[in-house]
């Protein structure tokens, strides 16, 4: 991509992003109201590392901010819009409707069993592998309608990666285990560079270096999951999704685990699901509060931790239930 | 405070149920001493007559001989033609049971809808019900001359028939061992392949099927130990003309056909075709031994817990 026609834009996308911007929204059109997306965003986030001093992305600049107060409205990342989920008989989500702005991190909350998972998983629509699912509504990827029935879900999920809870290396070489995905999509790369850049970033190349045809499986579970990590980053995506991503892990890996998030939101819009509110507190831009399958409040994260709007997410937030 | 005892009580049903424990656990362990003492019983026997037999014919002509000629004049106890015609048919049969049988397995596991794999399941499990006379015959009257049609050379009895008909009886076996190697691969698994983009094809062909392979491959060695015991529906299909060929369409005979052909003749009892039976079934009997061995070795040695 050019750097001096778009320098404002190459302030938030790392390089590799910018293909998936380009091969998502070709047109010039597109291109300008992301960059005033993106203006609006930088703006809270430079609110947000007033407030709670969380380590996050690049700063702004004056001229894209005075660009976003003339145009009030945004082109999201994603745009959820009525989703209604059940699986067979019982409603999981009822009638959701959320922005997301791209380059942020997104904590979704809420206690077990508020379908915060479920819906995490509609966005590269890991759902439809359960049997029973069935959504309603819509919900768009940069202006695609991801559940359209012309979409094909495994090009959905080669934009929008994803880390489970538990960590589920394949039971093959660390190698591979990275160089698997973009193989068998046909990304002429050079593999053993992928891999190097892939684990670098995942903070895994210095344990792993030497011993890269180990089954991935011998690593340790906070290992494993920086390898799953590594693995998602190797595919090139926009959108990391992250559900629990640390609570199957010991504190000390998952602190580690929580760094290497805080180091990915640079170049990549995370959406993470948790348990722990101080996590989401430390991590997120914006929260979610989810209770029931539905919405109960949203916001930039200091607001809601520390004036939610909400009675339920006082209650919740001040550990009354949970 | 109450007064109580831990001493054992003298009371008599308390005493009854003692002894009722002490018999149950008794009878339980002779069940189990029985299996155990059929079977050395079983190598004993074998070994007893096979030491008759080796009185009479030297080993390295039994084990390095290439003619099989024991009932005839002049004899030959040349025991490769038999081990030869064994294996044939068990290759055959699994080159035809393990495409199948994984692709049946992988349909079932991966494919089917749960609505269409409660009715498959059984229908193919079923297959392993018949018995294996049946399956000799439809060889010999359905199978063969559907060959003949083909490839006109082909003899009334010949191992191409009989390695097919020992492929389908192996099916199930194959199909359901390993769709339960395929099932215990916990869906995170399924579900990390998906996440890199994968399609359904290449998730069961490149994350479910390597990672359940300690299965399948003994799955399959178990099918092959069965196909070199299968004696029936051998012996009907594929005849009793001991030979080293690598041609399927001609007629062979398997080890195990031999022995029907021994035991259904009036041979002499003392004699030495009839001690030959033993060093045959003996034979059988270390390969077999041999595979189940291997199976579980194997089970062992690539099995990955997910856990």
């Amino acid at each position: 991509m050019d750097t001096s026609q778009h320098h404002y834009t190459g302030t938030f996308h790392s390089p590799l992003s910018q293909l998936t911007l380009r091969s998502t929204a070709p047109d010039l059109v597109a291109d300008m109201s992301l960059n005033h997306a993106h203006a609006e965003i930088t703006d809270k986030k430079n609110d947000l590392t007033q407030n709670l001093s969380v380590e996050t992305t690049t700063t702004s600049e004056p001229i894209t901010t005075g660009e976003s107060q003339e145009n009030s409205h945004t082109d999201s990342l994603l745009e959820v819009k009525d989703v209604t989920i059940h699986y067979g008989q019982n409603c999981a989500i009822k009638s959701m409707n959320l922005n997301i702005e791209s380059n942020h991190v997104y904590a979704f909350i809420g206690p077990s069993g508020c379908g915060k998972s479920t819906f995490l998983r509609c966005f590269n629509r890991m759902n439809d592998l359960i049997s029973g699912f069935k959504l309603e509504g819509s919900i768009k990827y940069r202006g695609q309608d991801i559940y359209s029935p012309l979409v094909d879900p495994v090009l959905v999920r080669k934009h929008i990666g994803m880390v489970f809870q538990k960590p589920n290396p394949l039971p093959t070489s660390i190698y591979k285990n990275i160089a698997w995905g973009p193989k068998i999509n046909g990304l002429k790369v050079d593999y053993d560079e992928l891999v190097e850049t892939c684990l670098k970033k995942a903070a895994l190349w210095d344990q792993v270096k030497d011993r890269l045809s180990d089954n991935g499986y011998h690593l340790s579970g906070g290992q494993q999951q920086r390898l799953c990590i590594a693995r998602a980053i190797a595919m090139k995506p926009e959108i990391i999704l992250m559900d629990e991503p640390c609570s199957a892990l010991d504190p000390i890996s998952a602190r580690k685990i929580e760094e290497l998030i805080s180091e990915l939101a640079k170049d990549y819009s995370i959406l993470i699901v948790t348990h722990n509110m101080q996590q989401a507190a430390r991590l997120s831009g914006h929260t979610v509060f989810m209770l029931k399958g539905e919405i109960v409040e949203h916001g930039p994260t200091h607001q809601l931790f520390s004036s939610p709007k909400h009675q339920l997410t006082t209650d919740y937030i001040s550990g009354k239930f949970g | 405070m109450k007064n109580f005892s831990l001493v054992t009580s003298q009371d008599r049903s308390y005493q009854l149920a003692i002894w009722e424990q002490r018999a149950i656990r008794v009878v339980l362990t002779a069940c189990a001493l029985l299996s155990v003492a059929i079977t050395i019983g079983i190598i004993v026997m074998l070994m007893v007559h096979c030491r008759y037999f080796f009185l009479e014919v030297p080993w390295p002509q039994f084990f390095f001989g290439t003619k099989w000629a024991p009932l005839f004049e002049p004899r030959h106890f040349g025991v490769l033609p038999i081990i030869w015609g064994t294996l044939l048919v068990s290759l055959g049969a699994c080159a035809i049971s393990i495409p199948f049988g994984l692709g049946i397995a992988l349909f079932l596991s991966e494919f089917a809808k749960p609505r269409t794999r409660s009715i498959f399941k059984p229908i193919i499990e079923l297959l392993a019900g018949i018995p294996s006379v049946v399956f000799g015959y439809f060889a010999l009257i359905t199978i063969t001359p559907a060959l003949k049609i083909i490839l006109p050379q082909t003899e009334v009895f010949n191992a191409l028939s009989a390695s097919i008909v020992v492929g389908i009886m192996t099916i199930p076996m194959i199909s359901s061992l390993s769709d339960d190697a395929f099932r215990s691969i916990p869906r995170s698994l399924r579900e990390a392949g998906y996440a890199m983009g994968a399609t359904s094809f290449e998730v069961s062909f490149q994350v479910v099927l390597p990672a359940a392979i300690s299965g399948v491959i003994a799955s399959i060695i178990l099918a092959f130990s069965r196909a070199i015991g299968e004696t029936m529906a051998v012996t009907l299909a594929a005849g009793a003309s001991p030979k080293l060929t690598l041609n399927f369409l001609e007629s062979i005979q398997t080890m195990t056909s031999y022995i029907v052909q021994v035991s259904m003749g009036d041979t002499p009892h003392g004699s030495v075709e009839y001690y030959s039976l033993f060093a045959v079934a003996a034979i059988l009997f270390f390969i077999t031994l041999f595979f189940n061995i291997f199976a579980d070795f194997v089970l062992r040695k690539t099995r990955i817990s997910y856990i």
